[in-house]
This record gives C-alpha cells, sequence and structure tokens, in this order.
C-alpha cells in the first residue's frame, strides 16, 4: 500500500521543517515560479513593511531600481523623511492592491495624472501619498507639479522593472466617492477633513483583490512591459480597523483574504509568484514570530531571516557581503570648505 | 596690548595681507595668524595648554602651530556653514515655489530648509569641538562671492547665484544664527557695509582687484576678498567686539601690500 505523502520532501512535513532558522531549512521555504538572480531589476512597492525589503535587499545587493533616487544628495533620515529610497519610486505606502491598479494607470496615461489634494493650515498635501511632504507645499499648483514629476519617474521604474515584489498590507480602504480613487489613508489623519459624504470605507473582497492584481498586470501588458509580480503580504497587523469589530479579528480577516488571493494567484497564473515573508515573521514556520515588544513590527532578526530565505531559495550565496543602502555621508557632502591653498600660500609668501 | 589670533582657512590671507593697515590703524592690536592645513578641522588638534597645532607639516612654510593660550581674542575667519552643502541641490533640483531653472525635477522648500539646517547643525557641532566652544572665539562666516564674478567663474557662487538668492541666503543664515547661538563662541555675520547684494560681496573687494599686473584671475579669486576687504572686516570686528575704535584709515592696504609694502 503506497500513500501520497509517502515519496515527498522533508519540506512537506511539519515536524520536520517547522521551527527551524537554518540555511537548509530556509532554503525550502520557498520555490521560486519566477527566475530572478542578483542582476534581475526589482521594483518594491506596499506597505510599511515594504520599506524593511526595500532596505534589505538593497543591503543584500539586489538589483533593486531606485527612482527619484535622492541618496547622493540626502542623509538617509531626510530622504525617508521625504518619502525618497523608502521604494522604488516616491509613491509612500500603498497599502492595497486597488491602490497599486491606480498608480500603475496614473504612470502608464498619457494624460496629467489625476491629483487629489488635501489641505492642512494652508499648506497643500498630496492625498494620494500625504506623508511625502511632511509639511506640506505652499500652493495646490505645487502639488501637481510634484505628483506630474513622480509619475514620470515611476512610468521610468515600471519600464526597467522584470519583477514587481508587492507587499500587500491592507484590505480596508478610504475611497473618495468623487472620483473613485482609493486613498492610503482616511482624510483628517494627515492632512484634509473626514467628510462622510465624500469618503467611504471599503473592505476589499478576495476577489477584488485578485481583479484589480490581473487587472495591472494586463495594463502593464497593453504598454508591452513585462515585469511579473513576486507578491508578500505584510505582516504587520493593522494599526486600526474602521470596520466597525476588533482590530484583531479585522487584522486577521485582511492578511487571510490578501494571502489566500495571493495563493489563488500564485497556483493559477505564471505571472505571479508569492514569497512567504508573512509566515516567516508571523508563524513559527522559522521560529518566530519575530515581532517587537509591542507585538506589531517586525524584529531586524526577521527581516534578514526573510532576506536570506529569498537568496536561499534562489540558490544565493548567503554569505555574501552585505552592500550599502546608500553611500556614507561623508561621501555625499563634506563639511570642509572648498580648499584655496594657493591664496594662502600666496598670501603668507609675501 | 590685545593680542588677537586669526585662525581660518585660505581667507585668512585677505586679514594677512591687511596686517600692517590693522595694527596701524589699531595700534593696541597685536595679530597673529594660523590656517588649517587642507582646511580641515580633523588637521589639527588643541591640547591641553592652548596650543593648536597642525597634524601633519603644512605645506608652504606656513606656520604649523599657534599658541591660543597667550591671545586674548580668536577670530576664526571664512567658515562655510554647510554654505556648499546647498549647491547640489540647487544645482540638480527645481525647489517648488521658487523660480524655476529648467530641472527635470524638483525638491520642495521645507525640504531644502530641513537639509540647510541639518548642515549647518553639524557644522555648527564641529565647530563646537573644534576649539571646545572657547568664548574668546568668534566665528565669521566665509565672505560671499563678489558681485562682478565673471561667466566661466560662475559655478563656484553655486545657489548664492539663484534669482531667489536672498531668499535662499536668508534660510542658510538663519539656521546659522539660530545654531550658533547655542554655542559659546560669538558669531561675526558678514557686516552690510560689506554686502552689495544678497549673498554678494562688492566688485572693489575681491581678490581679483588686487592681482599684480599681468596676473590673470582664476574663480577663487572672486570668492575670496582682498586686503581691503580685510581690513574693513577686521575694523567691523574690533569695533564690535573688541570695543576699538581704529584710529587711523590713510591709504588702502591691498594698494600698500600690491605696491610692496605690506607685511614682509
Amino acid at each position: 500500500m503506497t500513500s501520497p505523502y509517502q515519496n515527498l520532501e522533508e519540506r512537506a512535513f511539519w515536524r520536520a521543517s517547522v521551527g527551524r532558522d537554518d540555511d537548509a531549512a530556509l532554503a525550502q521555504l520557498w520555490s521560486p515560479k519566477l527566475a530572478l538572480d542578483r542582476a534581475t531589476p526589482l521594483m518594491t512597492a506596499g506597505s510599511c513593511f515594504a520599506q524593511h525589503l526595500h532596505r534589505a535587499l538593497l543591503r543584500g545587493g539586489w538589483a533593486v531600481l531606485q527612482g527619484e533616487d535622492m541618496s547622493t544628495h540626502l542623509p538617509n533620515r531626510l530622504c525617508h523623511r521625504y518619502g525618497y529610497n523608502l521604494f522604488s519610486a516616491r509613491y509612500g505606502n500603498v497599502y492595497t492592491a486597488r491602490q497599486f491598479r491606480q498608480l500603475v494607470e496614473h504612470a502608464l496615461s498619457d494624460g496629467p495624472p489625476p491629483t487629489l489634494i488635501w489641505e492642512r493650515d494652508n499648506r497643500y498635501f498630496d492625498a494620494l501619498r500625504p506623508a511625502v511632504e511632511p509639511e506640506g507645499l505652499e500652493t495646490p499648483e505645487q502639488v501637481r507639479q510634484a505628483r506630474a514629476e513622480h509619475m514620470r519617474a515611476l512610468r521610468e521604474v515600471l519600464e526597467q522593472a522584470a519583477c514587481i515584489v508587492l507587499t500587500l498590507g491592507l484590505t480596508e480602504c478610504w475611497i473618495d466617492r468623487e472620483t473613485g480613487l482609493a486613498l492610503p489613508t482616511a482624510p483628517g489623519t494627515i492632512a484634509g477633513r473626514h467628510d462622510p459624504d465624500r469618503v467611504f470605507l471599503h473592505n476589499f473582497t478576495h476577489a477584488e483583490v485578485i481583479e484589480d492584481l490581473r487587472a495591472t498586470r494586463d495594463l502593464l501588458r497593453a504598454h508591452g512591459l513585462q515585469a511579473r509580480f513576486l507578491l508578500t503580504v505584510s505582516p504587520v497587523p493593522l494599526v486600526a480597523t474602521a470596520s466597525g469589530g476588533h482590530v484583531g479579528p479585522a487584522s486577521c480577516y485582511s492578511k487571510s483574504v490578501l494571502r489566500a488571493a495571493c495563493g489563488e494567484l500564485c497556483m493559477t497564473d505564471g505571472d505571479f509568484d508569492y514569497f512567504p515573508a508573512y509566515e516567516i515573521i508571523a508563524t513559527a514556520i522559522a521560529g518566530g514570530p519575530y515581532f517587537d515588544e509591542h507585538g506589531r513590527q517586525p524584529t531586524e532578526k526577521g527581516v534578514q531571516l526573510v532576506l536570506k530565505a529569498f537568496g536561499l531559495a534562489l540558490g544565493d550565496d548567503a554569505g555574501a557581503p552585505l552592500q550599502e543602502a546608500s553611500p556614507p555621508l561623508s561621501s555625499i557632502a563634506s563639511d570642509e570648505d572648498t580648499i584655496c591653498e594657493e591664496i594662502l600660500l600666496e598670501a603668507f609668501r609675501k | 596690548m590685545t593680542r588677537v589670533a586669526i585662525i581660518g582657512n585660505s581667507h585668512v590671507g585677505a586679514y594677512l595681507q591687511a596686517q600692517a593697515a590693522i595694527e596701524t590703524a589699531f595700534p593696541t592690536v597685536e595679530l597673529s595668524f594660523f590656517a588649517l592645513p587642507r582646511h580641515s578641522f580633523s588637521s589639527c588638534s588643541l591640547d591641553e595648554d592652548g596650543v593648536l597645532s597642525a597634524q601633519e607639516r603644512p605645506a608652504g612654510g606656513l606656520p604649523d602651530r599657534i599658541d591660543l593660550s597667550k591671545m586674548d581674542d580668536i577670530l576664526m575667519v571664512g567658515q562655510g556653514f554647510g554654505r556648499e552643502g546647498l549647491d547640489r541641490l540647487v544645482q540638480d533640483f527645481d525647489v517648488l515655489g521658487l523660480a524655476p531653472q529648467g530641472h527635470t525635477r524638483s525638491v520642495s522648500l521645507p525640504l531644502v530648509s530641513e537639509y540647510t539646517d541639518f548642515r549647518v547643525e553639524r557644522y555648527c557641532r564641529k565647530l563646537a569641538r573644534f576649539l571646545r566652544e572657547d568664548p574668546r572665539c568668534v566665528v565669521a562666516p566665509a565672505p560671499f562671492p563678489a558681485l562682478d564674478m565673471p561667466q566661466w567663474a560662475r559655478e563656484q557662487v553655486g545657489w548664492l547665484d539663484h534669482p531667489d538668492a536672498e531668499r535662499l541666503t536668508a534660510l542658510w543664515l538663519d539656521a546659522v544664527i539660530w545654531h550658533m547661538s547655542r554655542l559659546k563662541y560669538g558669531l561675526m555675520a558678514q557686516p552690510a557695509s560689506l554686502v552689495a547684494a544678497p549673498g554678494r560681496s562688492p566688485a572693489a573687494y575681491a581678490r581679483a582687484t588686487a592681482l599684480p599686473e599681468g596676473q590673470t584671475p582664476t574663480a577663487a579669486d572672486f570668492t575670496h576678498m582682498n586686503a581691503d576687504y580685510g581690513f574693513e572686516h577686521f575694523s567691523a570686528y574690533a569695533q564690535h567686539w573688541l570695543g576699538l575704535a581704529p584710529q587711523s584709515r590713510n591709504t588702502s592696504p591691498s594698494k600698500e601690500h600690491h605696491n610692496g609694502l605690506g607685511p614682509q
């Protein structure tokens, strides 16, 4: 008598493979569908966790695309405070599949990008990425100009990308009634004013998430762009829910929908793969969970394990030296004044 | 006698060339000079006895040490305060809200402001460590470039050539004043009488005006000032910080210097 489980690999069995963070165990966590190597141009986007991935991939020496790069002009702290170099372009956090779909639509559109502007204390904010200018801009026109520049840069990134590493974070989303635009945050949080007549909450379903992701892929193909998707789900729980329920179950719903949508796409569509970053951080499969003391932010160790598992599954040398994410500030801008030795020598000589 | 050390970088040259005129006009003042090798704070060390020494032998016979313990006052000149840090931002990007310069990318004014603040704050921290916030020390920013800078030398001017130089200058100067106010050093901004336009020194004070006949000026000759500037700047310093008024001012120090009448 034979069993279908009889000849399966070690990784198919919980006892043999779960709870280990050694290289052999990490290498088994993911069987890549997409052919990736360190030269493959990667685009990162998504929720907060995508920032960790972006940084870790850069440090790991992967070919992460960097649109709107400011690393040679600004120190990291300022770069990040103004939304630069957090992801492959300055779009800020993209929490939902719908947001990403509309971002790609806007970038590939020939017309001027739609702009939704919020106001706070006579300063103006791009409602589709309100955190990238913490102090806002002086006029709505400046917001429009900055958005148009951002869209041009994003288009260039999309044109170069071979793989989009997209980290899905949420299903709950605020939608602007008039424009139908999906917002990254509720008006009134960073800027703007909450008005139930203008925005409504929508909790995306599994089917909607799948539709948005497929539509995004179709849009890329319609423009002759070949990027495929490596999906991940952010392990970071919801900070709050507007669904009326408890944040815990609401968070579980969101992550479950996103994980199931990724799973279905991965099983049924050759353009989509899924990397189990969520599982590595949030479950016991690699010795975790790896959360900080508040149970929300992933620990550095967890993020490093994610990157290690990523590389090992691709046959990469996990011991490859890490590279600097950006040049040290000393090479960006020196404090030493312009050197004019000759003038000084001449003055002393006389 | 009031012993004053003038220390700094290549901008010390203007004061050195005005030394005779300064000591004539201020007979109770005795000057000493010291320039940091490579213009780097880290090229010198201040020992417990107050002696500032170069870590390596300076080029061209420049002094390699100065005993600051013997000084009553210290004027540190030519300090950049991170001003050049703004250059690349303004050279590479338009600034939203300021006159467009035709760049394909823009940055916001709040970002420019925060970056300026960051650079100035970091500069002041280094300054504070350098002379351990010695209260005898007054720090003067490098002079603004001269007004008549020729086109080929404009790269040296950086953002001071921007149509909104006045706004950018104010932004930078505000940051300098704020961060210096937290140190025990004095701050001597460029006196209004030595400013021709926002971010510009009068053309007559450019070092280019005092070059020997036949010597072709370089860009640096428009960012460095002559002995007349050195004299006027020191006079302003002496009056405000030392409480001394000049007792004479008969001739142009730069002409004296040029004619071989300067310090030998």
